[in-house]
């Protein structure tokens, strides 16, 4: 039985002829918590996506929570993306994503993202509409609909691809506080290029040449 | 009105090509009146000589055959000539668009740029704005030619036969208001249809983009609904579409059998009292399609301009102004022509 | 033609295509038909100097037209409906298919290159299947030919030969210069017009990049370029239809001319009357426009059949739609 939240073992991947990934190998314990840095198309995006259970390694294995098959894989971990990816619909499917959740745990996941007061003040509340691609929220909203969306799935393995990159320094800093409850006693991979945004908690890897360094 | 200024700025940048295409497509139109007003002659000179009851003649046809060859030939090469050049104009035209197209993005505010869908941009690039460079393509010469062999037709049987040529024009009037006001039927229903093809490829776009998001949090069965609703929009808005155009059409059809009959009950009246000939009778049959065939495509015509007025009305504000800031450096030697 | 059926029978909605497909098939026919003999019964009232007779011809074969643009109308507004609810069935069948897909499949293209895939596939099976001059046009144009062909044999076998000598090269040359070609400059043409389309995206999506770096001129080039590709692959097919209607005057106007010399010698020498030889001239016009709708058709049918081979491969195998 394997004690490790996350095991990757001599991972290869490659995009046709070109390979990204050449053996790596990682091992994060439960509750653990580490940062993958890297200069851009090195496969840090790639690695994430491999976490998640969305690709398949050419070589080697991945064990999340002591699952490996991608769809069994992919139900253990949340994932929170850098650019604004809410779907056309309203705030209540972005959060549950068609699932069947109650009002409460919605609530619950909305006051840890610092959503509630604002849903509140919207006319439509939960049910407004986040039009085509977001446009209707802000950027520091739509990543805290993000959050509230991954803390609604309760996953154990939380998975983030720069979420605050993309915003100015003051929305970026709140947002990180959001990501604080978010990644609370849960294993955390967070990829990025500004290791400075991570506590102490964190564990840097750097990936080079398609293998994790430790920084 | 935008699409004559496009196509003034179309023209502008291609004035030779456009008008020596334009020329060859007219040419092709005479030759075609040509060899019908050769074949009236030939049916009265055979026609004469049955009904004079001339039984055998070798040397009769003689002549006749050696005429229809030489016409024959230059008529096929002048509708080669004209087919060649019009496409490559048509096609020339297109390219011009799709640069217009793109200055547009490369000089629009950034501000402006950012609250673009890409999805959708992308899907107006391929639907709209391919759909007017297909509209050019298909009738720009096309048209002109039907509609110069329309009005020329109808000058050469009003010279023929003031009376049994207005008999056969004059019912397509009506035909022709018909034609206006289907048009506009159609024209609402196609741009309902138009408008929710758009939701939907912007909708497929959001699916690609955010397909880890979907397949992490297993989203599946919510953008399932969300693809359904916009479909069943969609669907309706086309059913309606198609509903309408085929009565529409339909019966614009049965409209247009009337100038054929009127044509044949007067026009054989008139054979039989001796006031035409037989000849022009038949050459009457057979180009008052030219009349009553353009009309009877009036309403596909007019549909279809619609269609293409309302792509342009909408990639207007894009193309406005950006097709005359740079000629596209293309010549024939890029085609191997 | 095995691809579409193929997708038909998946979609199961082989037999009400069919049903209506044949509903409408006989239209061409019955109005070729009526036409000819609207002719034959006018010219024969013209050679006996009947005005009276002449009158009453015209208003029947009016009445006939007025039963058989109903008949049209009725089954053409059923199949319109039928069409245009195929083409919404066939796009919800590949989005799903679509986001059945693994990801890694999905990243293998373009956004634009998907969306490209999915509206002209759905497009062009909707054609085939319900589009003009594709299969309805197809098989009305068989019906249409094979009738006419018997009436101008049942009136003369002479001028039945004569007509079919000027089909047949024609036919032969039009299959040799476009409809061989037809379906390899559609796929190159669709590839084309991906790649214009993936062209025009960083425009919009990397302006502030593209500005940074003035890399306006550069961007426009690379689109430029790709226009160019589709311009070029464009103008190859419509030099080819050029050919096909030069052809179709040559042996268009030869033909009518070579049936109109034959036809007068046969009345000449007293073996037909006129109103017999407007009639199969009339019959010929109706053949070469079943034999051109039909040939047009089947070029059509094969272009858009690499698009319905695709949907089928998307349907058959899990988690495939490469083209």
């Amino acid at each position: 039985m394997c004690h490790y939240a996350i095991l990757v073992d001599k991972v290869s991947f490659s995009y046709g002829d070109r390979e990204v990934l050449k053996e790596l190998s990682l091992q994060v314990e439960p509750g653990g918590h580490i940062g993958i840095i890297g200069h851009s198309g090195c496969g840090k995006s790639t690695v994430l996506k491999i976490l998640a259970g969305l690709y398949e390694p050419d070589h080697g294995r991945v064990i999340i929570e002591g699952e490996s098959l991608p769809e069994k894989i992919r139900r253990q971990t949340a994932l929170v993306m850098q650019r604004n990816s809410l779907f056309p619909l309203s705030i209540r499917d972005n959060i549950t994503c068609g699932h069947d959740i109650p009002e409460e745990r919605i609530w619950m996941a909305c006051d840890s993202a610092s959503l509630s007061g604002w849903i509140k003040s919207l006319p439509e509340g939960l049910d407004t509409n986040v039009g085509e691609r977001g446009d209707q929220v802000s950027g520091g909203q739509a990543q805290r609909i993000q959050i509230a969306r991954a803390l609604c799935k309760e996953a154990s393995v939380i998975l983030l691809d720069e979420p605050a990159s993309a915003l100015d320094r003051g929305t970026g800093q709140s947002v990180l506080e959001a990501l604080g409850h978010l990644t609370r006693d849960k294993t955390v991979v967070h990829i990025t290029h500004h290791p400075e945004t991570l506590d102490d908690s964190y564990v840097i890897y750097r990936l080079e040449g398609g293998k994790l360094i430790h920084e | 009105m935008f699409i004559l200024k496009l196509l003034k700025e179309l023209i502008r940048l291609h004035r030779f090509l456009f008008y020596m295409a334009m020329f060859l497509t007219l040419l092709s139109v005479g030759f075609n009146l040509y060899w019908n007003s050769f074949l009236a002659d030939t049916i009265d000179l055979l026609g004469n000589k049955v009904l004079s009851g001339v039984r055998s003649e070798k040397t009769l046809l003689l002549k006749p055959l050696a005429m229809a060859a030489v016409i024959i030939l230059i008529h096929t090469a002048v509708e080669y000539l004209s087919s060649c050049l019009a496409s490559y104009t048509c096609e020339l035209f297109a390219h011009e668009m799709r640069m217009g197209y793109g200055r547009f993005y490369l000089q629009s505010d950034i501000r402006i740029l950012s609250r673009l869908n890409a999805g959708e941009e992308q899907s107006a690039v391929q639907n709209e704005l391919a759909e007017v460079s297909a509209y050019l393509n298909e009738n720009l010469f096309s048209f002109a030619k039907q509609f110069v062999s329309f009005a020329v037709t109808a000058v050469f049987l009003l010279c023929l036969n003031f009376r049994l040529a207005l008999l056969s024009v004059l019912p397509a009037v009506p035909l022709m208001i018909y034609c206006y006001c289907s048009g506009k039927v159609i024209k609402s229903f196609t741009e309902q249809c138009q408008k929710s093809r758009r939701q939907i490829n912007g909708l497929t776009d959001t699916l690609l983009e955010l397909f880890p998001i979907i397949q992490v949090y297993n989203a599946g069965r919510l953008m399932d609904t969300a693809v359904d609703n916009r479909l069943q929009q969609w669907e309706r808005a086309n059913v309606r579409k198609e509903r309408a155009a085929a009565r529409l059409m339909s019966l614009s059809g049965l409209l247009s059998f009337i100038p054929l009959l009127m044509l044949m009950g007067f026009g054989g009246a008139m054979v039989i009292n001796g006031e035409i000939s037989i000849g022009s009778f038949y050459i009457f049959i057979n180009l008052s399609g030219n009349v009553s065939g353009f009309l009877q495509n009036m309403p596909g015509i007019y549909a279809a301009f619609r269609r293409f007025q309302a792509s342009v009305g909408r990639i207007e504000k894009k193309l406005a102004g950006n097709i005359s800031k740079g000629r596209s450096h293309v010549s024939l030697r890029d085609f191997g022509g | 033609m095995n691809e579409l059926s193929k997708l038909m029978k998946k979609m199961g909605i082989q037999r009400k295509y069919i049903f209506l497909l044949l509903l409408r098939s006989p239209f061409d026919a019955l109005r070729a038909w009526m036409l000819a003999n609207l002719m034959k019964a006018v010219f024969l009232c013209l050679e006996a100097c009947d005005g009276g007779r002449l009158w009453v011809v015209c208003i029947t074969y009016g009445l006939i037209c007025t039963l058989l643009f109903f008949y049209n109308g009725t089954v053409w507004s059923f199949y319109a409906a039928f069409s245009a609810k195929v083409e919404a069935g066939l796009q919800r069948i590949l989005l799903r298919r679509l986001m059945s897909l693994p990801l890694k499949q999905v990243d293998g293209r373009f956004d634009a290159e998907w969306i490209t895939r999915l509206n002209s596939d759905v497009q062009a099976v909707n054609m085939m299947m319900n589009g003009p001059l594709n299969l309805p046009h197809a098989v009305v144009s068989v019906i249409n030919t094979t009738l006419s062909s018997f009436l101008m044999l049942g009136s003369s076998r002479l001028l039945f030969v004569v007509a079919w000598v000027f089909i047949i090269p024609h036919l032969f040359l039009n299959y040799g210069v476009v409809l061989k070609y037809a379906p390899k400059w559609k796929k190159k043409s669709q590839r084309a017009v991906a790649e214009s389309t993936a062209a025009i995206k960083p425009l919009v999506t990397e302006a502030e990049s593209i500005l940074l770096y003035d890399a306006g001129e550069l961007m426009m080039e690379k689109y430029q370029e790709s226009s160019r590709q589709l311009m070029k692959l464009n103008l190859g097919m419509q030099m080819r239809n050029a050919l096909s209607s030069a052809v179709l005057r040559l042996f268009g106007c030869g033909g009518f001319f070579a049936m109109l010399a034959v036809g007068y010698t046969l009345v000449l020498k007293g073996r037909m009357p006129l109103a017999e030889v407007m009639y199969c001239l009339q019959v010929r016009l109706s053949i070469l426009t079943g034999m051109f709708m039909l040939f047009s058709s089947i070029n059509n049918i094969k272009a858009n059949s690499v698009c319905a081979e695709r949907v089928n491969n998307a349907l058959e195998k899990e988690g495939d739609y490469e083209g």
